[in-house]
């Protein structure tokens, strides 16, 4: 049994029981209520329900027969007397018995309640027996008025005339034979009574004669239930018919069990304002570790070090319970699908991925309207009818996708459908034929920038109206929710492939790490979650461009547009801006110049009063730990001028476009240090870096193995390759484990200093043989060792002896504009054993393909004259290459290809040697080897080979 | 609002460019000495800047800027009325005065001779032996330190 479901059930049944009693007798005070009467059923009916999915068969039982009894009521509109009342009374006392029970052992205790079970089934025979005036005919003839036995003549002429029957007689209740004209209240009570035995004796015989209405009784198996238990609590009632309720209640109430505290519910009122409180909390402690910081003795340091930590703890245990899995938004998507499906006539599924990601509840109920819309957008426009859908190929059963992970301080929803896509010209017209753009920013603007003008205010796509969506109003709305909370949203689509909605949210709203900084001497709150990085700028740096009388940075490669702080806020006495805050909004880059960076605090977002409402650029404001108020910038709001400019979006657009095969150069690489100097190589080739015992590595000849995972390394000391001055040899050596194609090279460094994002230099003559170029680390010129030429003259083997030559060789066209790129995917491909072809760009390919026939075509995608994209159309309408296998080798994800990757036969990404060597052996139609068996014969056939002959 | 304000038993007299003006003492929680402002750049003219009660962040008006007076000379000796209104406000005016007593008889309706900045934020007048207070409207007076800047300054987003 799902142990959250049951407590979750235990914990809502509990809470409904609570107040059914109330409801009950407000029933009873009131029979004709019939709100009051579909309260009680729901419950009721809420609570069979869960126990069908529970597996809680005893209390379905009683809850079913509590639920028919109540049915019947609703549908026959039977006015309830206060014994029904009391057996309904009863049925909920069952009920919370057994509730009780499971609560206290986790199971349905083995309590006997066929008793109330018959009962109630009894009851419901009951008024069937009495059913409403106008069709008590039938009934009514047979009867007689026999049972009236004992009673003045008088008093049975009045009856016969208001209530002949004694079910009757039952459902008027005493109150009303009282008030019968001629009644005494003697008689009435008499009357009753007897009406009371005789109807239960009618029912019982009926229920002998009649199983079917006792369905629930015999599934209980006990239809031989007592008879005097029925009969008694009816005989006592008999006596009390008049008596309050309350002691009725008293007399069926058993004694309960005090409820588990396993589980309570919480006010979300007490929860915020318990968080409010935290929040404040932060703040103080904030303040204080400020104060002891200044003055503070040893003593007072430990104490606020503790009270910082169990504030912290604190806050983050309470940010838990305002969180909720995002299931809980996502539950009613069946359900909507189902709905939507059905009136437009698709068959869709849904498929789920981290639903148990926790948000706060305040964003999540902030995505409920987005979420719904969004997914009824890819109903309705995304997914296509079925039979659309069969002649493109696709399966009949269209599939929303929805996945939702943490990612740094985010949540990121993705919700993706596999439907016809949205067509960048499409939206680019539309935008265009609308006024929202012009054309000619309509022609610089990238595919990707222009979908997401879909979420500009009055562009909707499609030309029909549906009830559904597409009524103008929509992706904008969802955009503003979603800022709203501080989130952005991306579209990304391919025509005919599906749409994906990339949806960022952060976890948290109420307490947040900021940015402070300073802007001609204020402070502001920056926060971190839309920070991407932060620079020093120099402001007579050439990487300053001005675009459009709009400054740009230029950032590894990218144009960054720049925003000044102190401009936007219209600030006197400008200082000189020193920084630059990269923020991210969506996947976009925006800077914002500020004077100085003065650190990163805690804040807690206060809102801000309603004079600063028609302010984009405040997000709030909150207090900093020296007591001072920092307003709180909002990105979005900042840079919503920035972004809604669209001359520079064009800009940043094209730049992007144009650059994209610059910043391929930017690379990450590891920077160490052997000897005094830095060098540095891609971090791709790097396996791992390990910190190898010197004692490990053991001498074997004049050469040096090291046993690494089961491997034998070769071990390479660069200082000696590079015959520079090493340090002396130390306890643990630094060493990069180079790995290609399941074979290891261990190098050994003197120190390792850091991996950075930098973009190469690359030497054009290659003057120094191990070297291909350079890049400025920290100041520092760092030489990129071509690790291959290192290889290359110690180990000459390693590359070869995998490549099993052929009789013919293979050729390969390899197209890369890079020189570095080259340099270090030709030797691989020599390795192959292959012969080489390479050319610069597309139009050099093309003039190589009308000589040469190439087994393969190997080819990067941004190039300048004409592209990878372009070159591979090419070649795919000349019927002398039909065969030709092309394979893409870039630096972009497949997913950010302009062009659908099937163009390809194989994407690879740069510097993957591993995927690319199998991509290119698979092509060239060539098994792989067993690497791990071929690989200790290598190395063992270098020791025999060239036992002393690399030094 | 109006039965309320004269109705009230107890007003707070404070001085603004030579004019005392009156505040219902209910309205008000307290008077400070010159708080530390963070100025909020492109706020309301009429918005001195964000001062921390206690932990509380309230915003500062201007008595002097909601009435487009010259600024104060002497900043230093001014007092901050705090007032209840709303999400709360801090109310600076030049000094204030002493409480006391509503006289309903001594009350008037705005009269039309009074100037319109003043009418904009009056409640009535209270003839004294001093001479005249002029009754505060907290509603009117916070209503026009909003829209005096919406008015007279476009400065939005950018």
């Amino acid at each position: 049994m799902d142990e959250e479901l049951l407590a979750e059930f235990l914990t809502e049944s509990n809470e409904n029981m609570a107040s059914i009693e109330e409801q009950l007798l407000d029933l009873e005070s009131d029979p004709a209520n019939s709100d009051r009467l579909d309260g009680i059923f729901r419950v009721v009916h809420t609570v069979k329900g869960s126990c069908g999915f529970l597996g809680l068969s005893q209390l379905e039982k009683v809850a079913h027969a509590g639920e028919n009894l109540l049915g019947k009521i609703r549908s026959t509109k039977f006015a309830v007397d206060s014994e029904m009342v009391s057996l309904l009374l009863e049925s909920t006392d069952a009920i919370k018995e057994i509730i009780a029970g499971i609560e206290e052992h986790g199971r349905e205790p083995g309590l006997d309640h066929s008793s109330i079970c018959e009962r109630l089934a009894v009851a419901e025979g009951r008024i069937d027996g009495t059913p409403a005036d106008d069709e008590g005919e039938v009934i009514e003839e047979p009867v007689s008025l026999d049972w009236l036995q004992g009673i003045d003549e008088a008093y049975v002429a009045i009856l016969r005339d208001n209530f002949p029957s004694p079910e009757k007689v039952l459902a008027a209740g005493f109150g009303t034979l009282r008030g019968l004209p001629g009644m005494q209240p003697a008689i009435a009570l008499k009357v009753l009574g007897i009406a009371k035995s005789v109807s239960l004796d009618n029912q019982k015989k009926e229920l002998v004669a009649n199983p079917e209405v006792l369905n629930e009784v015999v599934e209980s198996g006990l239809i031989e239930a007592p008879k005097e238990q029925v009969l008694a609590p009816v005989e006592e009632k008999k006596a009390e018919a008049s008596i309050s309720e309350s002691s009725v209640k008293n007399q069926v109430q058993p004694a309960r069990k005090a409820k588990s505290e396993g589980s309570i519910r919480v006010d979300v009122a007490l929860l915020d304002e318990l968080m409010n409180q935290v929040g404040e909390l932060v703040l103080s402690r904030n303040r204080l570790l400020r104060l002891v910081e200044q003055q503070g003795g040893t003593e007072l340091v430990r104490t606020s070090r503790n009270i910082s930590q169990i504030t912290s703890r604190l806050q983050e245990k309470l940010l838990h319970t305002r969180m909720q899995p995002i299931s809980n938004l996502w539950g009613t998507v069946p359900r909507l699908l189902r709905d939507i499906t059905k009136s437009l006539g698709k068959r869709i599924r849904v498929e789920m991925e981290g639903q148990e990601t926790e948000l706060d509840r305040t964003i999540l109920a902030a995505l409920k309207d987005p979420m719904t819309h969004i997914i009824r957008n890819s109903c309705d426009h995304g997914i296509e009818s079925p039979d659309v859908r069969l002649r493109s190929g696709k399966q009949e059963e269209g599939a929303i996708k929805l996945k939702a992970r943490q990612e740094s301080g985010f949540i990121v929803i993705d919700v993706s459908d596999d439907g016809g896509g949205i067509d960048a010209d499409n939206i680019r017209n539309k935008a265009v034929s609308m006024g929202v753009i012009t054309a000619d920013q309509g022609d610089l603007m990238s595919d990707k920038a222009a979908l997401q003008l879909i979420f500009h205010a009055g562009l909707s796509t499609v030309e029909k109206v549906s009830n559904l969506s597409g009524r103008g109003v929509g992706m904008d709305v969802v955009q503003s929710a979603i800022e709203g909370v501080g989130g952005t949203v991306e579209i990304e689509s391919r025509p005919g492939q599906g749409t994906t909605l990339n949806i960022r949210i952060p976890l948290t709203l109420a307490i947040i790490p900021a940015l402070i900084v300073e802007s001609a001497t204020q402070h502001f709150a920056i926060p971190q979650m839309m920070v991407q990085e932060l620079i020093a700028i120099d402001r007579e740096s050439d990487a300053w461009e001005e675009i459009a009388g709009k400054p740009f940075y230029r950032l590894r490669g990218r144009l960054l547009p720049i925003i000044a702080l102190s401009e936007v806020l219209e600030q006197q006495g400008q200082d000189e801006s020193s920084s630059v805050v990269v923020v991210n909004i969506g996947a976009r880059q925006f800077g914002i110049s500020v004077g100085v960076i003065l650190g990163a605090e805690e804040i807690v977002v206060k809102p801000l009063g309603r004079h600063f409402n028609h302010l984009e650029i405040y997000g709030g404001c909150s207090i900093l730990g020296d007591g001072r108020v920092v307003p709180i910038l909002d990105c979005l709001g900042l840079t919503k001028g920035l972004r809604q400019e669209k001359d520079v979006e064009a800009v940043v657009a094209n730049s992007e476009a144009a650059l994209s095969s610059i910043s391929e150069e930017s690379q990450y690489i590891l920077v160490f240090a052997v000897g005094e100097q830095w060098y540095a190589i891609p971090m791709a080739l790097v396996e791992r870096i390990e910190e190898v015992e010197a004692a490990a590595m053991e001498k074997s000849g004049r050469r040096e193995v090291l046993q690494y995972r089961g491997d034998v390394v070769r071990v390479i000391r660069l200082a000696s390759v590079l015959e520079v001055e090493s340090l002396p040899e130390q306890e643990l050596e630094p060493c990069l484990i180079i790995s290609d194609q399941g074979s290891r090279l261990c190098i050994q460094v003197d120190k390792i200093i850091d991996i950075v994002k930098q973009k190469l230099e690359i030497h054009l003559e290659n003057s120094e043989p191990y070297f291909i170029g350079t890049a400025v680390v920290d100041g520092r010129s760092t030489e990129v060792i071509d690790i291959f030429e290192v290889i290359k003259k110690v180990a000459p083997n390693w590359f070869s002896s995998k490549g099993d030559r052929r009789q013919r060789v293979q050729k390969i066209l390899y197209v890369e504009d890079a020189v570095f790129f080259r340099n270090m995917v030709i030797p691989l491909l020599d390795g192959l054993g292959c012969e080489v072809i390479a050319a610069r760009n597309g139009i050099e390919a093309k003039k190589i393909l009308e000589r040469e026939s190439p087994d393969i075509l190997l080819t990067d995608l941004e190039m300048p004259e004409m592209d990878g994209f372009a070159l591979t159309q090419w070649v795919r309408t000349q019927p002398r290459f039909e065969k030709m296998p092309i394979v893409a080798l870039s630096s972009l994800d497949e997913s950010q290809y302009r062009e659908p990757p099937s163009l390809f036969d194989a994407c690879v990404k740069k510097l993957d040697r591993g995927v690319l060597l199998k991509s290119l052996t698979q092509l060239l139609g060539r098994k792989r080897e067993d690497d791990s068996v071929l690989n200790a014969e290598v190395i063992l056939q270098e020791n025999n080979e060239n036992g002393g002959r690399d030094e | 609002m109006n039965s309320k304000n004269i109705s009230c038993s107890r007003l707070l007299t404070c001085c603004v460019a030579d004019q005392w003006l009156a505040l219902s003492v209910e309205e008000l929680s307290e008077v400070v000495t010159p708080q530390v402002k963070t100025v909020i750049p492109l706020a309301p003219v009429a918005v001195n800047g964000l001062i921390n009660l206690r932990g509380k962040i309230l915003t500062e008006l201007d008595m002097r800027k909601i009435l487009e007076l010259p600024e104060r000379e002497n900043a230093l000796i001014s007092r901050t009325i705090i007032l209840e209104a709303g999400e709360g406000f801090g109310l600076t005016v030049d000094s204030v005065g002493e409480v006391i007593d509503m006289d309903a008889e001594a009350f008037e309706r705005t009269p039309d001779s009074l100037g319109e900045c003043w009418k904009s934020v009056c409640h009535g007048v209270l003839k004294q032996k001093k001479g005249i207070l002029i009754v505060l409207d907290v509603e009117k007076l916070i209503a026009k330190s909003i829209s005096a800047d919406c008015t007279s300054s476009v400065s939005g987003v950018r």
